[in-house]
């Protein structure tokens, strides 16, 4: 990729200013971005990303397995700092519920990815039917 | 304690062997700016923040790294898996690949082995605050380098997710810092805080 400093423009990395208006993406834009909060967001110059689609149903259902868990831990970072914000805590338990619900709909389909799943009632040993994470999924 | 979720936080999936990334990439790994400094730094050094909110941001924080960590294992196994011996030649891969195969070895771009002695603790949850904030600055840095050096988007994405969550990091260490400058400069003590 195109280096910044080649760029035309001045780059200069600064801390974002905190504003704690929630104003957050999408539980999809912040998952792809990384971010879910608009004013906290910080792009690289001359990238934008976009995740590529999802090519078979693993992924699909991993993909919202990540998203959710996404959404809920980048507001739990927030709510660590912001303990008394009722929306965000509203909005964290949608997530974290919402995730929940991912996970079960992926292990039902895949196999077990917590040591608490349910998929782990079978004979023999359910803990090889999902493939490691550094595999990737194909 | 932590239990194991058998997934990563954001996909890796690269498709093109490429040794000469993995020997750069591994900085985030175990060079002085990488995940697993941070996520030592984090959970060592939550123990002495003065209130609910320090000691959350930084186990919370700390276990979000272990998990960056496990994308960098997951992009450095990728880029490195099956490589034959001529590869290994070509890309100067051979002293890794004498000391320790295509195994991962946490090290920094020169090979130095991982050092703790890159991660702050002072006992101040202020001064360790500002030891977060550049340090996430430094890897956010180290990030953007790596995004210049490749063009494959299998693993822009990753690095890019894992930039960003460097920015966020920033600013919650941040916002942090100076919540606690307000209750410090108001009269309040890391005793009182508790």
């Amino acid at each position: 990729m195109k280096s910044k400093y080649s760029l035309n423009h001045h780059y200069s990395p600064q801390t974002p200013p905190i504003n704690n208006n929630l104003n957050l993406y999408s539980v999809d834009e912040g998952f792809v971005k990384g971010n879910m909060f608009r004013s906290l967001y910080q792009g690289y110059p001359g990238f934008e990303p976009k995740l590529a689609a999802p090519t078979n149903l693993e992924q699909a259902m991993m993909h919202e397995v990540q998203k959710y868990t996404f959404a809920a831990h980048d507001l739990a970072l927030y709510l660590d700092n912001n303990p008394d914000d009722e929306e965000a805590i509203r909005l964290f338990n949608d997530y974290r519920q919402k995730a929940q619900e991912a996970i079960a709909n992926y292990e039902s389909q895949f196999g077990p990815i917590q040591m608490s799943s349910s998929q782990l009632n079978v004979y023999p040993w359910g803990w090889f039917i999902t493939s490691w994470p550094w595999e990737g999924i194909w | 304690m932590f239990i194991y979720s058998k997934r990563l936080i954001y996909p890796v999936n690269i498709r093109k062997r490429d040794l000469n990334l993995a020997k750069l990439i591994v900085t985030q790994y175990g060079g002085p700016y990488g995940e697993l400094g941070a996520a030592l730094r984090y959970l060592n050094q939550r123990y002495i923040m003065p209130d609910d909110r320090g000691k959350a941001l930084l186990t919370d924080i700390g276990t979000e790294e272990l998990g960056h960590v496990e994308m960098i294992c997951a992009m450095l196994y990728q880029l490195t898996k099956g490589a034959t011996i001529e590869e290994l030649e070509a890309a100067g891969f051979t002293k890794h690949y004498a000391q320790h195969g295509l195994g991962l070895f946490p090290s920094d771009v020169y090979g130095n082995p991982f050092n703790v002695a890159n991660i702050g603790s002072t006992g101040d949850p202020l001064v360790d605050l500002q030891e977060n904030i550049a340090a996430e600055a430094k890897a956010q840095a180290t990030y953007e380098h790596l995004m210049d050096l490749t063009d494959d988007p299998d693993v822009l994405e990753p690095l890019a997710f894992l930039r960003q969550r460097e920015v966020v990091h920033l600013a919650r260490f941040q916002e942090l810092h100076d919540y606690y400058q307000s209750k410090f400069n108001s009269g309040n003590t890391v005793k009182s805080l508790a």
